[in-house]
């Protein structure tokens, strides 16, 4: 009989798989107030941008290659077409010896990576405004032009600006995004900040480049703001109403590490349900970046 | 879709004629099964809200085939909705397909099951993957099953699977699953000096947990202060993969005497239904009851709070599927037409309630009782909201949402009253061929139960009486005639039927549904239906014309919408 019960007792334990979550259950993604004036702009000549993100090492061989690729492709589309690098995996972005002795990796890179599949895909990796197309082309960096291509640029379906300002310790983004067309599914609107003319050590297939500049390079998401974004329209459940403007603003603490003079900040409006990117917005900190 | 009609025309009437013959013997076992087939030709009737159909010609379909051989069965069931009666479609069961399909084998120590199967562990309040036709519920497992008995009164059950969602098959892509243990000990049956001294005494308890992979993130709006909203998110690792439910019972028993309960708890499990709250789930069942020649009395309690337990968070409460537990309602089920519309549905995420009842056979041949005896049958119940008292959080936050959401003392009945019924009836035959029956029931009835709940509350007084006449051998007649008297909702009903039947095969019924106390008065309106039934053996054909109003058909405690209609209806059904 003790055997009996010792037993029932074991098969209800290995039935009863349960997580206790332990509060507070939810986040308050409170935007800070806005403090900057956003000037008028005209709706009518609004622009799609291109966001283009870049899966990259500073250990990656064929990056360099793929980088200089998408650099040739910046002069067609000028400030239409938004890049920014994420160093990502073990493999091609971990600290090594003397040598890659930086990681520019960041827990938002590797959240982006995860989603995009990068981070099994090998690298060089891209896509344009993250619509899922073949792995072949996501890897093959001569094809990344035809995906830019297939950007559906009548489709503009909001404006973004953004205003920033700068102290001794953060940096604040002041963001308006206007509704142009009325957009029925949630979205969510995401903020990096990239940083320019790194110098630092990069493979390539013959050697290591020991002044190689990393631009574009993603350093960081900003405080309370989630990888892929937060809502921010509240009152229509992440929907967009065409004619209707929303205001917030975020910031970050400043890394003694980054040049914020060479410093940028990149706004992202983002499908909810499949983080595609539907406009975009780039703001540089200091005086320009590259190109 | 003509070519699919005469298919199943040409299907259904052969299938009758092979049937017909019963059992199917193939070497040493036999091969059972029951069809179904559940037409109807649709017509518009603006007034009645009969929509226009766009496929006028709709039926439900479906055989379950059977192979038995000693200790081992295997089936299978198909089923046809394709183009299902409208109020299925309405509810989202419609498709077609090998729906489900087993292999089973049992001896004297041990039942495994494989593919599809149902279950039920005590009550419900933990687990109960059942089906039930009428409603479009098939909450089915496909997975394993395991029952083993290692001694006399000793019961061991263990499941494990992926729960059917209506006509989606595609189970690879599934990121849910459900596993349970069921245990119970009859001690009458394992110590014999309890039986011999008419006790039983049976305890028992369950353990079932759901897992539902958690990949998104939830937004919901919050209010910061007075005057600033803001968003709150349920981060995806926030959201429990893994949620279960546990329960006990027991059951003790001594002669006519007998009394039962089950205590169940759900631990955190956000999801729509309770609006994302994280407070644990509970229900108790108690019931005592007392029966003897000629007389029962029972007296049940039930309370349930946050135990509305899905395999999918998101799963859509008013479809009906992917339910994995039950909460019954215990309140006196009715199959009289008028009452029928405001029946009690059970609401597993908070109510509170009793019901009582007391049946009495007056002796026959006594002044009161006449020659053949009279029945009577004296009924109460009453259901609450359970009483709620908002989490602070969720208070200043302006939603329940991501919070514990709110607290109830586990007896106390909330302010909102919703159902009540006192009825009574007595039932009496007059004569060798007349059979008289009376009834009434006070109703108030709760629209919050059919998510309403602005509506005004019905009041109403039932008024029934039916009368029973075998004229000749084999020949009955019945007359059933039903008021329902209430200022709320479309206010007065009255419903007559006469049945004819000529046992044991002929069944002719007319009758109407009368709203004539609409306020509206061109509104008040006549819901008429003939229909014609005719059984062979184990076969019965159907055939209809008529309307049917809008309302809702509730089983058990479990209610689904009813589209009104206006058309032509003929059912097959057999067994073989």
């Amino acid at each position: 009989m003790k055997n009996i019960v010792l037993s029932i007792i074991a098969v209800a334990l290995f039935f009863i798989g349960c997580d206790k979550i332990e509060g507070p259950y939810y986040q308050e993604l409170v935007s800070e107030p806005v403090t900057a004036e956003f000037p008028p702009i005209d709706l009518t000549k609004v622009e799609r941008k291109i966001y283009f993100e870049e899966y990259t090492g500073h250990r990656c061989p064929n990056c360099p290659n793929a980088q200089a690729y998408l650099t040739s492709l910046q002069p067609t589309y000028g400030d239409k077409l938004i890049t920014m690098c994420v160093h990502i995996t073990r493999t091609f972005a971990a600290p090594l010896g003397d040598d890659f002795v930086n990681d520019y990796r960041t827990p938002v890179g590797d959240e982006l990576a995860a989603f995009s599949g990068a981070d099994n895909s090998g690298l060089p990796a891209g896509w344009a405004n993250r619509v899922k197309y073949s792995t072949e082309d996501f890897i093959t960096f001569n094809s990344w032009s035809d995906n830019i291509n297939s950007v559906d640029n009548s489709y503009v379906p909001a404006a973004i600006q953004m205003v920033p300002e700068v102290s001794a310790t953060r940096i604040k983004m002041n963001v308006k995004v206007a509704a142009i067309e009325n957009v029925d599914r949630p979205v969510l609107f995401s903020l990096y900040l990239t940083e320019d003319g790194i110098i630092s050590p990069q493979k390539t297939s013959g050697e290591t480049i020991y002044d190689y500049e990393h631009n574009h390079m993603l350093r960081s998401g900003f405080d309370n703001v989630k990888a892929f974004g937060n809502r921010f329209s509240h009152a229509n459940a992440g929907k967009l109403l065409a004619g209707e403007a929303y205001e917030f603003a975020y910031s970050v603490a400043i890394n003694e590490e980054w040049v914020v003079n060479n410093c940028s900040v990149i706004g992202l409006l983002v499908d909810e349900e499949t983080k595609e990117v539907i406009q975009a917005e780039k703001v540089y900190l200091g005086t320009g970046g590259a190109h | 879709m003509n070519k699919i009609l005469r298919f199943l025309t040409f299907f259904v009437f052969n299938f009758i004629v092979i049937t017909s013959y019963g059992q199917i013997k193939v070497g040493n076992g036999t091969i059972s099964g029951d069809f179904s087939f559940n037409s109807m030709y649709y017509m518009q009737d603006s007034l009645i809200g009969a929509e226009a159909v766009d496929s006028k010609v709709r039926a439900n379909t479906w055989l379950n085939l059977n192979y038995q051989n000693g200790g081992f069965t295997c089936g299978a069931r198909y089923e046809f909705y394709k183009f299902p009666l409208i109020d299925f479609e309405k509810i989202n069961y419609k498709g077609q397909g090998i729906t489900n399909f087993f292999a089973d084998y049992k001896n004297d120590i041990v039942q495994v099951t494989a593919g599809s199967f149902y279950e039920q562990f005590g009550q419900g309040f933990t687990l109960r993957a059942y089906e039930d036709r009428m409603l479009g519920i098939d909450n089915s497992l496909l997975g394993a099953r395991v029952r083993v008995t290692p001694y006399k009164g000793i019961y061991l059950k263990g499941v494990w699977g992926i729960q059917r969602n209506n006509f989606d098959f595609n189970y690879m892509d599934r990121n849910d699953y459900v596993r349970g243990a069921d245990a119970e000990i009859a001690f009458a049956e394992i110590f014999d000096v309890i039986a011999e001294n008419n006790f039983t005494f049976t305890v028992g308890g369950s353990f079932v947990s759901k897992f539902e992979k958690s990949v998104d993130d939830i937004y919901f709006p919050i209010q910061i202060d007075s005057v600033t909203s803001g968003n709150g998110l349920l981060p995806a690792n926030k959201i429990p993969q893994n949620v279960a439910t546990w329960s006990a019972r027991m059951n003790f028993g001594w002669k006519g005497l007998r009394f039962e309960g089950e205590y169940a708890n759900k631990m955190n499990d956000p999801n729509r239904t309770n609006d994302y709250i994280y407070k644990n789930g509970e229900a108790l069942f108690l019931s005592l009851s007392y029966s003897m020649r000629g007389f029962g009395v029972t007296a049940s309690f039930l309370r349930s709070d946050n135990m509305d337990f899905r395999t999918q968070r998101e799963a859509n409460p008013s479809l009906g599927a992917l339910a994995i537990n039950f909460i019954p309602a215990i309140n006196r089920q009715y199959t009289y037409q008028l009452i029928g519309n405001y029946s009690y549905a059970s609401q597993p995420n908070g109510h509170i309630g009793f019901e009582g009842q007391v049946n009495y056979k007056i002796p026959k041949r006594t002044k009161i009782g006449g020659k053949y005896g009279t029945d009577i049958s004296l009924s109460y119940a009453r259901f609450h909201d359970i009483n709620r008292v908002t989490d602070p959080l969720a208070e200043s936050a302006g939603t329940e949402m991501g919070t514990e959401g709110y607290t109830s003392k586990f007896f106390d009945f909330g302010g909102n009253l919703f159902y009540q019924d006192l009825g009574f009836d007595i039932t009496r035959r007059v004569h060798k061929n007349w059979k008289v029956m009376l009834l009434y029931n006070f109703l108030t009835y709760n629209f919050t139960l059919q998510g309403y709940p602005t509506k005004d509350m019905l009041i109403g007084h039932h008024f029934g009486g039916e009368v029973t006449w075998k004229f000749a051998k084999k020949h009955a007649l019945r007359l059933e005639n039903q008021y329902l008297i209430t200022k709320q909702d479309l206010g007065d009903w009255m419903y007559l039927m006469l049945e004819y039947s000529f046992s044991p095969s002929w069944f002719v019924t007319v009758g109407d549904q009368w709203n004539f106390g609409n306020p509206d008065k061109t509104m008040r309106l006549h819901y008429y239906n003939a229909a014609v039934s005719y059984v062979y053996k184990t076969t019965r054909l159907s055939l209809s014309f008529g309307k049917t109003r809008e309302g809702i058909l509730c089983v058990g405690g479990v209610c689904r919408a009813v589209p009104a209609s206006y058309g032509v209806g003929f059912v097959v059904t057999t067994k073989f």
